[in-house]
């Protein structure tokens, strides 16, 4: 012990300056600590020696490095890359929603195309076409392909024609529903689902239907009318059959629909082969599709787009006709070498070499034609029984003249229709 | 002179007072030196070579003196008991800062150059640590021109100038020492004014008559001043600092270079142990365990217990004492 820690000493500065930079030996170390405990000056004095902080800051100002982010010269070019990147998706986004809203629309409409109208009572939509109680054997094939291209017709004038609103909805589902759940009074709401054909059956039922019709359009393109009819009249005979099995647990309703079908399929004694009694023909007898019919006759133009109901793709592949007008035709039909067209304008046109040579049809109806159809003849019992005896006589009358044939159907777009035997005359339903 | 001084200068040697007028370091004077110091010649030259000492206008005699009261002043870093070999003392002047030594010892020789240099380089800190501890820049100012005049040797002590930079040892920086003097140059200044000061405010009450303590009371008092008496050193310097001088952490950890966490956990456990000394101190003088605790809850104000006093038992009498002492000869 130095002199300085010796009784009643104090510790020198020297002492206390290295005891606080702890230059001091061990020994000496915990002779001070011993000494601070009980000396309150010297304590004072060793915490007053103690550099300070801010003094040491002051003293030795270090430099702070002022460090930015790496991404802070894309100020600018970040926004402008988000926005970028915002439109890209925008604009992907919206011609995603446009194209999935015309495929929808496309489906529809093919889904309305599929469904053939097989109803044997009023439709409830004006466009729809009248009812046409029509029973006649399946010697028409003309007729099964009318049948199912007027029912695109009819369902699809919305689509190319502004119309009113509801007719797109009834008329999709107006023979549907005027077959399995008008005729039949099933108390099952399956039956009523399964014949007016909710999306998934009627997708069934389409597909069963158009599958055979697949192959014909091609076929049928190069004028082997006859090949694409029979697969049509073939096609729609599946679509009952497919209809039939799976309904099965609904036989007994089905068999009171065939059966309401069958009378009123065979009430006519012996008429001859009628275009539009082929549906019917098909429904209830299963026939085989051999039909001869001509590849134009189940051809329709809306809008002046060619929808097919059973060869649809074939009559996309058809060239327009070249009306007078020089518009698009809107609606085309074709019956025994006879051709009629509508075109946007409303005006009928006619043309009795295939499509070659059209001559104008004076207008004999009011409003604007939107459609034409083959219609079965007019002297069926439906027309008997039909409530107006000037329509009924007119459809009668063509009869006896031309027993065989179909006669055209003209709608104007309040959906009042119009009765034709040669396309020239015509005469109000 | 104060008296917090005066130690470093009662270990200065009577020679170094002296400034060796023109002796010329050749190799007689050496063996001189080497005579006189006790240290040996190669040693000598080696150290006055790494302090640069040649440039404060030190002689290798004034230096290796310096040396040597350092030397003896510290036993050279080791025991008392231990007896110093050859080894242990080159280590310990190769561990001292040489240059700051010899700047030292040339400035309380009153040499010209050596004062140029230490102005330079400790002016400016000085005044700083003088206005750090002052807290006033006037009186720090004037705390550092005070020193001045001291650090010169305007003092003067049986005929000779005394400086207390004669009492730097070397073993910490020169720029701590002089804090450190300018931390007892403001302690000792703050006792003269406290002294000066008036004590109607401080005046306390007479003391009422010291009325009987109960036997409990008693022996708690036993108890705690056995506690605090059997607390180490160490413990009794950071109880001091923390409850009686209320320094921070932070200040406690730099001074005992260890860090603040560890300084409260040390506090914490030493309370903890505390407490279960003073029972064990209680059940040893006749308490229950029960009554020991319940004693531990009895209010402070009922004891006569100076814990200050404890903690500081007669060392403030001797700084006391000292002043009293040393105060005539400063005048």
């Amino acid at each position: 012990m130095t002199k300085v820690f010796q009784s009643g000493h104090h510790p020198d500065a020297d002492q206390l300056s290295a005891f606080v930079e702890h230059a001091l030996p061990p020994h000496e170390q915990a002779q001070m600590q011993a000494h601070l405990a009980v000396c309150p000056d010297c304590r004072t004095i060793a915490y007053l020696a103690q550099p300070a902080v801010v003094e040491e800051t002051a003293a030795d100002p270090r430099p702070v490095a002022t460090r930015r982010p790496w991404f802070s010269g894309w100020n600018l070019a970040l926004p402008a890359a988000l926005a970028v990147a915002f439109l890209v998706i925008l604009g992907i986004h919206l011609r995603n929603v446009s194209t999935g809203r015309n495929e929808a629309q496309l489906d529809k409409t093919a889904r309305i195309e599929q469904s053939p109208p097989l109803s044997q009572t009023a439709p409830p939509t004006p466009l729809a076409v009248p009812p046409k109680p029509i029973p006649a054997p399946m010697q028409k094939p003309q007729s099964t392909a009318a049948l199912s291209t007027d029912a695109l017709a009819a369902n699809s004038a919305s689509y190319a024609v502004p119309m009113r609103p509801e007719p797109k909805q009834s008329s999709i589902n107006g023979p549907l529903t005027g077959r399995g759940g008008i005729a039949l009074p099933s108390p099952n709401p399956a039956v009523v689902s399964d014949a007016t054909l909710g999306d998934q059956p009627r997708q069934a039922v389409s597909g069963a239907a158009f599958r055979p019709a697949s192959p014909a359009p091609a076929a049928a393109s190069s004028a082997s009318a006859p090949a694409a009819q029979s697969a049509a009249v073939g096609s729609v005979d599946a679509v009952h059959q497919e209809l039939r099995s799976s309904a099965t647990q609904y036989n007994s309703t089905t068999v009171t629909a065939q059966s309401n079908l069958n009378q009123a399929f065979q009430a006519p004694p012996s008429p001859p082969p009628a275009p539009g009694a082929a549906t019917e023909t098909v429904t209830v007898t299963n026939a085989p599709a051999i039909l001869e019919t001509e590849s134009n006759a189940s051809s329709e133009v809306i809008g002046g787009k060619a929808i097919g109901s059973l060869a649809a793709p074939t009559l996309k592949m058809k060239k327009q006709p070249s009306l007078p007008s020089h518009l698009p035709a809107l609606s085309t039909i074709s019956n025994t070498g006879q051709q009629l067209a509508i075109d946007t304008a409303g005006s009928l046109f006619r043309s009795e070499d295939a499509g070659v040579s059209w001559q104008p049809v004076p207008v004999q109806w009011t409003g604007r034609a939107v459609k034409l159809r083959l219609a079965p003849p007019p002297s069926t019992q439906s027309f008997a029984k039909s409530a107006n005896p000037v329509t009924a006589t007119a459809a009668a009358k063509p009869s006896p003249a031309a027993p065989a044939q179909a006669c055209f159907e003209l709608t104007n777009d309040m959906g009042i229709a119009w009765l034709s035997t040669d396309g020239q005359t015509w005469k109000h339903e | 002179m104060d008296a917090a001084s005066q130690p470093g200068e009662l270990a200065l040697p009577p020679s170094t007072a002296e400034p060796a007028s023109g002796t010329s370091p050749d190799g007689q004077a050496d063996v001189a030196v080497a005579t006189s110091s006790g240290l040996p010649p190669s040693l000598i030259q080696e150290l006055w070579l790494a302090a640069d000492a040649e440039t404060c206008g030190l002689t290798r005699e004034e230096f290796s003196t310096a040396l040597a009261a350092v030397g003896a002043k510290c036993h050279c870093g080791v025991p008392p008991e231990i007896r110093l070999t050859s080894a242990q003392e080159a280590t310990f002047y190769n561990s001292l800062r040489l240059p700051e030594l010899a700047l030292a010892q040339a400035c309380a020789l009153g040499r010209d150059d050596a004062w140029q240099r230490f102005l330079n380089l400790y002016r400016a800190p000085l005044t700083q640590a003088a206005i750090a501890i002052t807290g006033s820049a006037t009186l720090g100012h004037d705390l550092a021109d005070s020193l001045y005049a001291e650090l010169f040797g305007l003092t003067e002590r049986g005929g000779q100038r005394c400086s207390p930079l004669a009492s730097y040892s070397g073993r910490g920086s020169l720029l701590g020492w002089l804090r450190t003097t300018l931390a007892q140059r403001h302690v000792d200044h703050h006792r003269r004014t406290y002294r000066e000061t008036p004590l109607d405010g401080l005046d306390a009450a007479a003391p009422a008559a010291r009325a009987a303590l109960p036997a409990e009371l008693d022996r708690l008092k036993e108890g705690v001043s056995q506690t605090f008496a059997a607390l180490p050193p160490e413990d009794r310097f950071l109880l001091a600092s923390y409850f009686l001088d209320q320094k921070t952490l932070l200040r406690i950890s730099r001074l005992l270079r260890v860090h603040e966490a560890t300084v409260s956990r040390k506090l914490k456990r030493l309370t903890a142990d505390m407490r279960k000394q003073l029972l064990r101190n209680l059940q040893s003088a006749g308490l229950s365990k029960r009554a020991a605790e319940e004693a531990l809850g009895a209010d402070p104000r009922d004891l006569d217990i100076n814990l200050r006093s404890l903690l500081q038992s007669s060392q403030s009498a001797a700084f006391s004492d000292k002043t009293v002492q040393v105060s005539p000869d400063s005048q």
